[in-house]
């Protein structure tokens, strides 16, 4: 499977907004990064660790899951300071600047490798270049048995 | 001695549902199939919607490869050019919703809290609804029901359950963090590969194929509303 669209890895986060409403939602788990994406590129971000996960058994509508908080200002939201603090990007940085830029610069370096060697992908134009083919396939061979035949 | 968690049978659900105690749960046979002793959690399966995309888009690509069907014996090409790109839609439709995780569809039905709910609290070991006397703080609106609640967490520090208040900005912006960091728009504009020619043509081949085909077909079946 998989041929056009991918299997996209989620996890569920409770999310709380600026304007003082929360909610739970299955969000695209890419690159140990919780991602908001708009036409297949990445609009917003929160840094994923399964340390911060907490248990949730499920209410009303939202089905129980290991839920990681997250809010609208900042990457990392960890109350309980479950994280261990460091520099490698599976730790979560010190707040002082040198700390966090070299964090952000260890990502960065890693998307980087990831881009480097990323092979090119489909498009949707291939996809809509041979639906157009197949159908042009179909519609010869229509008419071929339909003139030969008849 | 550890006690065993009870595990409710399917007539102990539907009457808690009679008495107004469980509202929200679903009821499938995949709850009569837990062993009692499991202490697995309740699961429910929403097929439904799987199943009725997968009975659309199938019924679009039977519809389309009837309408190819008869365009065939009859030359009709309205019915052609409306019945190929019904068939292969719907064939694409049935494919992608046919490989749809399942998993996804489960839903874990939690203990649904007897009686009031006004809080949202956020423990060390799990997040709970729960009802809890003279809340403080600011009301939140929970976006999935529109309704109401306080937020609490359990402050490690002090031992108490407090308002649950957000930290200002310690680290990064997360639209900043995706736009630059993780979507590098400068890297990725100089590893994005070339396009070789093929690539480069691929419009103006599909619309030679397509004009060629409309000239072939005029000119020996004598129009588009058949032979």
């Amino acid at each position: 499977m998989g041929l056009f669209v991918g299997k996209e890895e989620k996890r569920t986060q409770l999310y709380f907004r600026d304007d003082r409403k929360f909610q739970f939602r299955k969000m695209p788990l890419e690159h140990s990064c919780i991602v908001e994406k708009a036409d297949g590129k990445y609009k917003r971000a929160w840094k994923h660790f399964y340390n911060a996960e907490l248990p949730f058994s499920g209410y009303k509508n939202v089905s129980g899951d290991s839920v990681t908080l997250g809010f609208s200002r900042d990457i990392i939201l960890d109350p309980f300071n479950r994280i261990k603090m460091g520099e490698s990007p599976s730790e979560k940085p010190r707040t002082d600047e040198k700390s966090l830029k070299s964090w952000i610069a260890k990502i960065a370096t890693n998307m980087r490798h990831i881009y480097s060697t990323k092979r090119e992908t489909r498009t949707a134009g291939d996809v809509i270049f041979w639906l157009i083919v197949g159908i042009d396939i179909v519609l010869v061979l229509g008419w071929a048995i339909r003139y030969f035949t008849g | 001695m550890v006690k065993k968690a009870k595990v409710k049978r399917k007539s102990e659900v539907i009457a808690e549902i009679g008495r107004g105690k469980k509202t929200t749960a679903t009821i499938s046979e995949s709850e009569n199939k837990q062993p009692e002793d499991s202490n697995l959690p309740k699961v429910t399966k929403n097929y439904p919607r799987r199943t009725m995309l997968l009975v659309l888009t199938g019924g679009i690509a039977l519809l389309g490869l009837a309408f190819a069907v008869i365009y065939i014996f009859t030359m009709n090409m309205a019915l052609g050019f409306i019945g190929v790109p019904l068939m292969f839609v719907g064939g694409l439709g049935f494919y992608y919703y046919w490989g749809q995780s399942k998993d996804i569809q489960v839903r874990y039905v939690g203990d649904v809290p007897a009686g009031q709910v006004n809080a949202l609290v956020i423990y060390p070991d799990g997040i709970k609804f729960q009802d809890i006397a003279n809340p403080q703080g600011f009301i939140w609106h929970w976006i999935d029901d529109g309704k109401p609640y306080w937020i609490y967490w359990d402050n490690p520090v002090t031992k108490r359950l407090e308002p649950f208040v957000l930290p200002d900005q310690q680290y990064y912006d997360p639209q900043v963090f995706a736009e630059r960091v993780l979507s590098l728009p400068c890297h990725r504009k100089i590893f994005q590969r070339r396009q070789d020619l093929f690539h480069k043509l691929k419009p103006f081949i599909a619309a030679v194929i397509a004009l060629g085909l409309w000239i072939l077909i005029i000119t020996t079946t004598g129009g588009t509303t058949g032979a």
